[in-house]
């Protein structure tokens, strides 16, 4: 409960203290690279994919942004995440609010999945998909990027968007599912038997 | 009190970046400076697997004057800021965040690369008190 607190008071500095620009220009720009993408009758498929790689790609970025800043944020307290459900808080509370403003509640479905429950989705604010885009997967760079942080800090994961405010959900759910730690440089020296 | 260099090395050991942060930093050829960073690397990876327990690895190498506190991030960038035995905190965080800022977000460098862009040096030397 206290860690709980401390997560969401290390997001709220993080974002007072972040640059911020206008949700309108965000949603809109984000829209314009999607619209983008989808036209020359791309299939929705590739469009999915290409999303999640430009996701990635920030996420490889971003991690370091968000490590950095938090640790400069809370010197003494390092948030390490020891275990893999730990890195739902830290997403939930502090990633996500440092990034995007937002916070979002954690429901654990297993020892190694979760899903995250966004009350809004600030990617898709004036988006009405047309029926002929009906299987987009239009906030896939959000699952991209979280993918790619993860996978940065040696995490494999499995990201999905289950649920989106542009297919007529209420909210947006994001399961992430563990699927184990990547090796580390060097590995095998001392082990305990 | 005062800086001597910084070296950063990229996940794979190769030294992505260096600067003398004084002019009394030794000339070294770039070569040298390569062969600097990837010792460190490999050094970094033996003292995290000469222990018995999970451990960060190295963190400080201390000398009769000099000193190299070191800063090993989760994603395996890792940072060396050599400077004289007066420096008690060394401002590692505050270069990492500039590296977030001004490397990482710059859209056309590639991850893992040499750093070419002159903003992050500039920010660094500012972040160490060093004007040329």
């Amino acid at each position: 409960m206290s860690k709980s607190s401390s997560s969401t008071r290390l997001g709220d500095l993080a974002w007072s203290k972040s640059p911020k620009t206008s949700s309108s220009l965000f949603t809109l720009t984000y829209g314009v690279l999607v619209q983008h993408l989808c036209s020359s009758q791309t299939p929705s498929l590739e469009v999915n994919a290409s999303l999640r790689k430009i996701g990635q790609n920030i996420g490889i970025r971003l991690i370091d942004d968000y490590i950095s800043k938090t640790s400069l944020l809370s010197p003494n307290s390092p948030q390490q995440c020891t275990s893999f459900i730990n890195t739902s808080e830290a997403i939930s509370k502090v990633g996500l609010k440092m990034f995007l403003g937002i916070t979002a509640d954690v429901r654990v479905d297993s020892e190694n999945s979760y899903t995250l429950i966004l009350s809004s989705n600030p990617l898709a604010d004036f988006v009405e998909l047309p029926s002929s885009r009906s299987d987009l997967q239009y906030s896939n760079v959000l699952a991209g990027c979280i993918q790619g942080c993860l996978e940065s800090v040696g995490f494999e994961v499995e990201v999905t968007i289950v649920k989106d405010t542009v297919w007529g959900d209420e909210g947006v759910e994001v399961k992430v599912e563990g699927k184990g730690r990547k090796k580390e440089e060097l590995e095998g020296g001392f082990k305990d038997e | 009190m005062s800086y001597l260099s910084l070296l950063i090395t990229s996940r794979s050991g190769g030294l992505i970046f260096h600067t003398p942060l004084s002019p009394n930093t030794p000339p070294l050829q770039t070569n040298d400076w390569l062969r600097i960073g990837s010792t460190f690397h490999s050094l970094i990876a033996i003292s995290k697997t000469s222990v018995p327990k999970e451990c960060g690895g190295m963190e400080r190498v201390v000398c009769d004057n000099v000193v190299i506190s070191i800063l090993s991030t989760p994603t395996g960038i890792k940072f060396y800021l050599v400077s004289d035995s007066t420096i008690t905190s060394p401002p590692l965080n505050e270069i990492y965040a500039a590296w977030s800022d001004w490397v990482l977000k710059n859209p056309f460098y590639e991850i893992d690369m040499p750093v070419r862009g002159e903003r992050f040096r500039r920010e660094v030397e500012k972040i160490c008190g060093y004007s040329k």
